[in-house]
């Protein structure tokens, strides 16, 4: 391939997120052409994705303009006309449509593409088709507390064939502005370990109170090397003047390690600024991408909607602290208001979060006591991605291992993956209920339908909830089908379980 | 140029010493570029629209003169007074006040008008006459008074009123899409007024209106099943409120999402008061074309005053009585027909055979055509229609056992039929109603055929037809007798009178002609209808201009325009979801913008 190119649509977090697709296109086919469509907004961005070749940008905000400002509907054709003219003339060989929006997908069919991956507008125009991996990603999606792989592994995945992942996102930051974030907290300059904190977060569900992030820093701070900055775009220097109300009875030799840089940074400076920062601790996505693409560390704060396998900081190294709830997580449905007051972010406390920053600062152990409703993940590379793991006492989570292992086949049908973490304990029953799931698969597939129904399956719905979205769903010519990935997820799980000898059944498994 | 500015200004003061309102209207009037003026030989200036002169380009005096003696030796005037419909450039007036007669003028094209007022000193003719600008006064014409029509225009394009294209020609302009409403036109289950609410729909979106049906009559089946079940008539009648009140949620559901600007009931509509309460809550008008016999049918005492206007097919009386029962806004709106199903046909010769006679009657078998159309037994007479006695000595000459007779077959009646007999229904006179105060809709759509006529005499019908050239009346079975043997032996007689009926129609009794009637009478009540911005779509205001911009779109707005769809975003993102091939370029650009506002209007809740 020659020229490809990807529609990224969505926020900052997500674009950024789509780094390493952009890398593996290159590794797949050197020398090839990559475009990327986003919003204008992201414009200053994608100027540091060191792998791409042409940017195009589309300003939605103008759109609204003009349609705000005029009732003729051909001033706003016109406004729009004249953004994607330029893209209408491409030829790609291949676009990778990455949003589930009738939006992106009416943008990929402007440019002239052999292959549309992701999600394509149907024939009857009323729905999207999707590939079998982005099916996949959909079924994980209704069923978001499993997260078997992260957000740019997703879209990284995307990309056929399977090549070993890096586990890095990209982002090149220019000399310049490295120096004028430098320049910015000079004060600090003395200090080893500069922790940036994010206070802010785009969605109201996600933040931490300002007063646990006053008190986190000040014990922070105990600590003699240590200096913090704090981050954030313009409309958020509200928080930092509320921050600052706090610190106003500090002693003066923590005052002074605190620099206020919320409203002051571009993005390009912003992550200049956090390229220098050991650590960042932030609840928001947005910055937190960032800061993992230019390599700093992360420890996030997740609760409410947020679950770290899915969104949590691309990378190896990262420390996600996961507040978990009985209502976890929230719905995505933002109208609805907590009915639990949103508990879950009080399970944070700031001992904790300070404590885990030292973990990664000092390698410091962290204390063994009551981790109650809270686990502390820690990301790792395998050969399918960033993958989030508990360094606390919690343990992993079965069905999401399950999941890596089943949504794996669609990347490389053959039995190419060797998963140390099947030695988890699998039951029998587990494995008759596959074998069961197979059973009738094979006689009547549509039955399968009906074990959605019965609890004793439920391990098994967003399997079969993959099965029916690929079917339904699917683009056509796509492989593996649906059939075939069905069968495929549910025999390797059959096959990693008899490896560890859990399946005392002396008769092989035979799937066709 | 300058004489044509000094000529203007020093008419439109006249004009508005006498009527400032209208000198108001006048001065915003834009002459759009199908008006011209020429000069005739005279020197006299003549109006041309698109390709009709409206007066004599050789001497449009002298062509004046004449047409004052053509119509003075046909119809004398009583009190030296009479009511010129069409004013042109104003040359047949002129003359009349040259005779000392007393003139009242209605011109119903206001940019016409304006061309006069632009190019003749009017002064005079201002001071002297009544005038009136506007289609809508076309009905207002006073009881009793002498009316003459100068429409050239419209007689001079009429050649072959057997031509089918006909039509078009005199389809109204459409109006522009700023002035356009999203009309929810709501048909009854079934019924006599359920044609007529497609008629509307249809006239609607000819006008360009945003105008869809609300269909009642696919619940006729399920309607009817309760009406038959076998139950107490008091259990009956709850059953029917109950399902009234479902459909009437229907409706409203339906309004709160498109979001109408009005919503257009035609009789029986299954809409309850109720109902209308909670669309008027939501800023939804909605109005009632009660197109029924006030006599007859009393459920208007009810539900008139729930509506914001009431529409009516009888004056006088009728509009007394609303007004007294508390209903907001009555006006009269008299029925009309649609041209492009009521319209000349050439039929086979089988279907003349069957459908054929010298005299015919479609229509149920009421008490007083039971009575009256005994005395017409010697004449080849065919009966069609419902509800006929099977045991009078009509029976044998009702068709078909008197079934039920669907539009397509009257329109084919109409043709075959040598002379239509329309007897206004009674169900206590033996024959002619006396002083019948509103016209059937059989009047109008036997003469939108081109098929002739026999209609029993009604109050105003005057005021919708020249009587004795356009249409041909009768006051008793004598009369009816007589007229009928004096047609069947004159054949040119009756196409003369059948082609100028149907040119009276086009002119001036089309569906749309009441539609835009209705509308005006709407707006100018409830101005604030247009300016409500949020219920209107974005939408292409200039079709021609955006199409010759892009011209790659023009095939999908072709597909929006000629459904009669107003081209805007949901219409046009519709339009695309509904094709089935692969995206184009044009479509994606409407689809991103449908699913941006889409985006941008759920950010916002």
């Amino acid at each position: 391939m020659d020229k490809v190119l990807v529609v990224q649509m969505a926020r900052l977090g997500d674009c950024i997120q789509t780094t390493p697709l952009l890398k593996k296109l290159k590794t797949l086919y050197p020398g090839c052409e990559v475009h990327l469509v986003t919003d204008k907004s992201l414009r200053d961005l994608v100027r540091g994705f060191p792998e791409l070749d042409q940017h195009h940008s589309i300003d939605l905000q103008s759109v609204s303009e003009a349609m705000e400002g005029s009732d003729d509907l051909s001033q706003v054709f016109t406004v729009l006309h004249d953004q994607v003219k330029a893209l209408r003339g491409e030829q790609f060989d291949a676009a990778y449509n990455l949003n589930y929006s009738f939006l992106s997908a009416a943008i990929s069919e402007i440019p002239t593409a052999r292959h549309v991956y992701g999600y394509r507008l149907s024939k009857d125009r009323n729905h999207l088709m999707r590939s079998p991996w982005f099916a996949f990603f959909n079924a994980m999606v209704r069923h978001i507390p499993l997260a078997p792989f992260n957000v740019a592994d997703f879209f990284r995945n995307l990309a056929s064939p399977h090549v070993d992942p890096d586990g890095k996102l990209s982002y090149r930051i220019s000399k310049s502005a490295l120096e004028k974030a430098g320049s910015l907290y000079k004060e600090l300059s003395g200090l080893k370990k500069i922790v940036a904190v994010q206070l802010a977060t785009r969605s109201c569900t996600r933040m931490w109170p300002v007063p646990r992030f006053s008190e986190t820093v000040f014990r922070l701070l105990d600590s003699p090397d240590v200096g913090v900055v704090l981050t954030g775009v313009e409309q958020e220097e509200g928080l930092g003047r509320e921050f600052e109300k706090y610190t106003e009875q500090w002693p003066a030799h923590k005052k002074n390690r605190i620099c206020n840089l919320i409203g002051k940074t571009s993005i390009e400076v912003l992550a200049g600024l956090l390229s220098r920062c050991c650590i960042l601790l932030t609840g928001d996505t947005g910055v937190m991408h960032l800061a993992a693409a230019v390599g700093t560390k992360i420890v996030a704060l997740f609760f409410g909607p947020a679950i770290a396998g899915f969104t949590g900081p691309y990378g190896e190294g990262h420390v996600v602290i996961q507040a978990t709830a009985p209502c976890s997580p929230c719905s995505q449905d933002h109208s609805s208001t907590c009915a639990c007051n949103m508990s879950c972010r009080n399970h944070i406390t700031p001992q904790l979060v300070v404590d885990v920053i030292n973990h990664v600062l000092y390698k410091r152990p962290l204390t063994e006591r009551d981790f109650k409703n809270v686990s502390i993940l820690k990301s790792r590379l395998d050969k399918l991605g960033i993958t989030y793991e508990p360094i606390n006492n919690h343990k992993s989570d079965t069905a999401s291992r399950f999941y890596r292992i089943m949504g794996s086949t669609l990347l490389q049908p053959s039995d190419a993956f060797s998963f140390e973490y099947c030695d988890f304990l699998y039951s029998n029953s587990l494995l008759t209920q596959i074998e069961t799931l197979l059973y009738v698969f094979r006689k009547r597939p549509s039955d399968i339908f009906f074990y959605r129904h019965n609890d004793e399956y439920s391990l098994w719905h967003p399997w079969i909830d993959f099965y029916f979205l690929a079917k339904r769903y699917g683009m056509p010519n796509e492989h593996p089908t649906p059939n075939e990935a069905f069968i495929a997820g549910m025999s390797s799980i059959a096959r990693s379980m008899k490896k560890h000898r859990v399946w005392k059944n002396t008769e092989p498994y035979h799937v066709h | 140029m300058c004489t044509e500015k000094l000529l203007f200004s020093e008419n439109i003061e006249r004009l508005r010493r006498r009527d400032s309102t209208l000198a108001e209207r006048i001065l915003k009037v834009q002459v759009p570029e199908e008006y011209a003026v020429l000069r005739a030989r005279t020197g006299d200036p003549v109006l041309k629209i698109k390709n009709k002169t409206i007066h004599s380009i050789y001497n449009p005096k002298e062509q004046a003169a004449r047409f004052v003696d053509h119509h003075l030796k046909k119809e004398p005037l009583h009190d030296n007074s009479v009511t010129v419909v069409g004013f042109g450039f104003g040359y047949h007036v002129e003359e009349l006040l040259r005779r000392n007669v007393r003139v009242r003028v209605i011109e119903p094209d206001e940019v016409a008008f304006r061309c006069a007022l632009e190019n003749r000193d009017l002064k005079k003719v201002i001071d002297a006459c009544e005038i009136r600008i506007g289609s809508e006064f076309i009905y207002e014409k006073e009881q009793g008074a002498v009316v003459w029509y100068y429409m050239p225009e419209i007689d001079d394009t009429v050649k072959n009123s057997r031509s089918d294209s006909l039509y078009k020609k005199h389809s109204l302009p459409s109006i522009p899409i700023s002035k356009s409403l999203k009309i929810l036109v709501i048909s009854p289950i079934y019924g006599g007024s359920l044609p007529i609410s497609y008629y509307c729909d249809n006239a609607l979106k000819r006008l360009g209106h945003q105008s869809s049906l609300w269909d009642a009559s696919m619940f006729e089946k399920p309607f009817r099943m309760v009406l038959d079940l076998d139950i107490d008539h008091q259990n009956k009648k709850v059953l029917c409120d109950l399902f009234q009140h479902l459909i009437s949620e229907m409706i409203v559901a339906t309004c709160a999402e498109r979001k109408p600007d009005m919503v257009f009931c035609l009789a029986q509509a299954p809409l309850s008061i109720h109902a209308l309460e909670r669309l008027r809550e939501v800023g939804i008008i909605n109005a009632f074309w009660f197109v029924e016999d006030f006599r007859f049918m009393r459920y208007w005492e009810m539900y008139a005053p729930a509506y914001d206007f009431y529409f009516t097919i009888q004056k006088g009386e009728f509009l007394k009585q609303l007004e007294r029962v508390g209903a907001r806004a009555c006006a009269y709106l008299p029925v009309a027909a649609d041209p492009d199903i009521h319209r000349p046909l050439v039929l086979t010769a089988d279907e003349r055979s069957r459908y054929g006679s010298d005299l015919s009657f479609l229509g149920a078998g009421y008490y007083n055509r039971q009575c009256m159309f005994k005395g017409l037994i010697d004449f080849d007479l065919k009966i069609w229609g419902t509800e006929w006695d099977r045991k009078s000595i009509l029976w044998p000459h009702v068709q078909d056992k008197g079934r039920r007779i669907s539009t397509e077959e009257a329109v084919k009646i109409f043709n075959a039929s040598k002379i239509n007999i329309n007897l206004h229904s009674s169900d206590h006179h033996d024959g002619v109603t006396p002083d019948g105060d509103f016209i059937n809709p059989r009047t109008f759509e036997i003469a939108s055929c081109a098929a002739f006529q026999l209609v029993d005499r009604r109050a105003d019908l005057e005021y919708f037809f020249d009587i004795g050239r356009e249409i041909v009346c009768f006051s008793s079975l004598e009369e009816l007798r007589e007229k009928a043997a004096y047609y069947l032996r004159h054949p040119d007689g009756r196409s003369a009178v059948a082609s100028a009926g149907r040119k009276r129609i086009l002119a001036d009794h089309t569906y749309e002609h009441r539609m835009r009637d209705m509308c005006k009478i709407v707006l100018e009540q409830k101005p604030e209808m247009l300016s409500r911005k949020h219920s209107r779509s974005l939408a292409i205001q200039n079709i021609d201009d955006f199409c010759r911009k892009h011209p790659e779109t023009r095939h999908l707005i072709e597909e929006v325009t000629t459904r009669g769809l107003c081209p805007d975003l949901d219409t046009i993102a519709a339009t695309i979801r509904s094709r089935s091939k692969e995206l184009e370029y044009p479509e994606a650009i409407f689809m991103i913008m449908k699913e941006y506002q889409k985006l941008v209007k759920e950010h916002l809740r």
